[in-house]
């Protein structure tokens, strides 16, 4: 007796494509008739009977011996019933970038597909992107980008079906094109999460666009808080507007731009900002942050800073003019302390001056203006997590 | 560009017709204002300031009409590219 291991592929309705393979090789296929279930073979050294239809379902027999004489003296056995289905398209079910392969857009289809059928990478388009390689594989089809997504990036995929379209892997019917499929982004937020502990007064993101209003021209009159305190930085008037700048900083002028939130916060108040001195001019102020006597400001010789919370800290030398630098300021009375990147801390009493707000590029009432860029700028009401924030805004330096 | 006035209702009026140029040539512009007169005077309050849009050239270039385009004031006392130190201080 031959054994043989097969399944049935696909059944159709009255009319429709039927299909029988064993070890994956089709080895009939026609359209059926369950309204007349003649028998039908195929005899190469294996036979197969179509039996007919019962209570709606196809019913297949597979003979298990190479020697039929007849079919009334022969070994039968019922392999599979089958509901009847039409075969159609491969639909598309989804359309995603995890977050443990950002570079993968997964296009999820709901039947098997055709491996040996893999469509170019110039069959698909990624706005933005170079698409390096497509894979099939069972129900999905990966096509892989040469720089991968991030968090928040919104993902449209199109595709038009070439010379090897995505298509059902035994009726090899072709996959529909479509054109701007959103892809679910569900990448991750990777800031520490330490910044979710509650102590975050405020978070603001300028590679974040969906956290900045601008108008034509890409002046900002708002930049809201990235995770949602409310501690929104705003600018109405237009003079004062300063220029967001591809692909995510802001520019302050030196002349008259600045941009407030207005809030209530206390000392201890911990701000680390990504930010460069595009110019130095004595007595600028970077930020302010409470009465017109709370800031950081350039003084007194350049590239020199000092803090100030009622109390002018030392001068800091180490923000050099025009170069990008993480500037950590601590205002928290005795203990207080300054420090650029990983130098030298200025350390000492600043003052015990409340906080009150945050200003970007001058001081609290809107004067001593200072010409500077911003990227990634945070508030915290403690020093906790001071070495995972510093370390992720490393990794935030404009490039 | 910044305009120097000396006048504070000739810049009072310079800076709304900034403001309403915006509007019709700069894309989402929603500024409520162009400038606040009071911050931009001078510390001995007899010169006014107001900023040229830093785009004005770019918009102008989109639009056909010359007399639509934005000019430079022609009554403003002179101009300079950064504030002189009289509006350094409070």
């Amino acid at each position: 007796m031959t054994k043989v291991h097969g399944h049935i592929s696909r059944l159709g309705v009255a009319g429709s494509l039927a299909q029988i393979a064993v070890l994956g090789t089709i080895v009939e296929s026609g359209y059926t008739n369950p309204l007349n279930p003649s028998y039908v073979y195929y005899d190469d050294g294996i036979t197969y009977i179509r039996k007919g239809v019962r209570d709606g379902y196809f019913v297949i027999d597979i003979r298990l011996t190479d020697d039929w004489e007849g079919i009334e003296d022969v070994d039968w056995k019922n392999l599979r019933s089958l509901k009847p289905e039409v075969a159609t398209a491969p639909v598309l079910v989804s359309a995603t970038v995890e977050d443990a392969a950002p570079a993968d857009v997964i296009l999820t289809y709901d039947k098997a597909l055709d491996e040996a059928s893999t469509p170019a990478t110039t069959d698909f388009i990624l706005a933005g992107k170079t698409i390096s390689l497509v894979v099939v594989s069972g129900t999905t089809v990966t096509v892989t980008v040469s720089v991968a997504y991030e968090y928040g990036d919104t993902i449209t995929i199109s595709y038009t079906a070439g010379d090897n379209p995505i298509q059902e892997s035994i009726s090899g019917i072709d996959a529909l094109s479509f054109s701007d499929q959103a892809v679910t982004n569900n990448i991750a937020e990777t800031y520490p999460a330490v910044l979710d502990d509650g102590d975050t007064t405020f978070f603001y993101d300028p590679e974040e666009l969906s956290t900045i209003t601008k108008d034509g021209s890409n002046y900002v009159s708002r930049h809201n808080d990235f995770r949602g305190s409310g501690h929104d930085l705003l600018q109405a008037t237009g003079t004062n507007q300063s220029l967001w700048l591809t692909p995510g900083t802001i520019l302050y002028d030196g002349i008259d731009n600045f941009l407030q939130a207005l809030f209530t916060w206390t000392q201890p108040g911990f701000i680390y900002a990504v930010v460069r001195q595009k110019t130095w001019t004595i007595n600028d102020v970077i930020f302010g942050t409470g009465g017109t006597g709370v800031y950081v400001i350039q003084s007194a010789t350049t590239p020199g800073i000092k803090a100030n919370a009622g109390t002018s800290s030392s001068q800091n030398d180490n923000l050099v003019v025009n170069t990008w630098s993480i500037v950590r300021i601590y205002f928290n009375g005795a203990s207080s302390k300054l420090q650029i990147n990983e130098t030298v801390a200025t350390t000492g009493n600043f003052g015990a001056a409340a906080l009150s707000g945050f200003t970007v590029g001058a001081r609290s009432n809107g004067s001593l203006f200072s010409n500077i860029e911003t990227g990634v700028i945070i508030g915290r009401k403690s020093a906790v997590g001071e070495t995972d924030i510093y370390d992720y805004l490393v990794e935030r330096i404009p490039t | 560009m910044i305009a120097i006035f000396d006048n504070k209702g000739k810049a009072i009026a310079y800076g709304a017709m900034i403001h309403a140029w915006l509007i019709k040539n700069r894309i989402g512009y929603n500024a409520s204002r162009w400038m606040d007169i009071d911050l931009s005077k001078s510390d001995n309050a007899n010169e006014w300031y107001i900023k040229i849009p830093p785009d004005y050239e770019v918009l102008n270039k989109g639009i056909q009409k010359a007399q639509d385009r934005l000019q430079l004031p022609t009554d403003a006392n002179r101009f300079v590219d950064k504030l002189p130190d009289n509006w350094r201080t409070e």
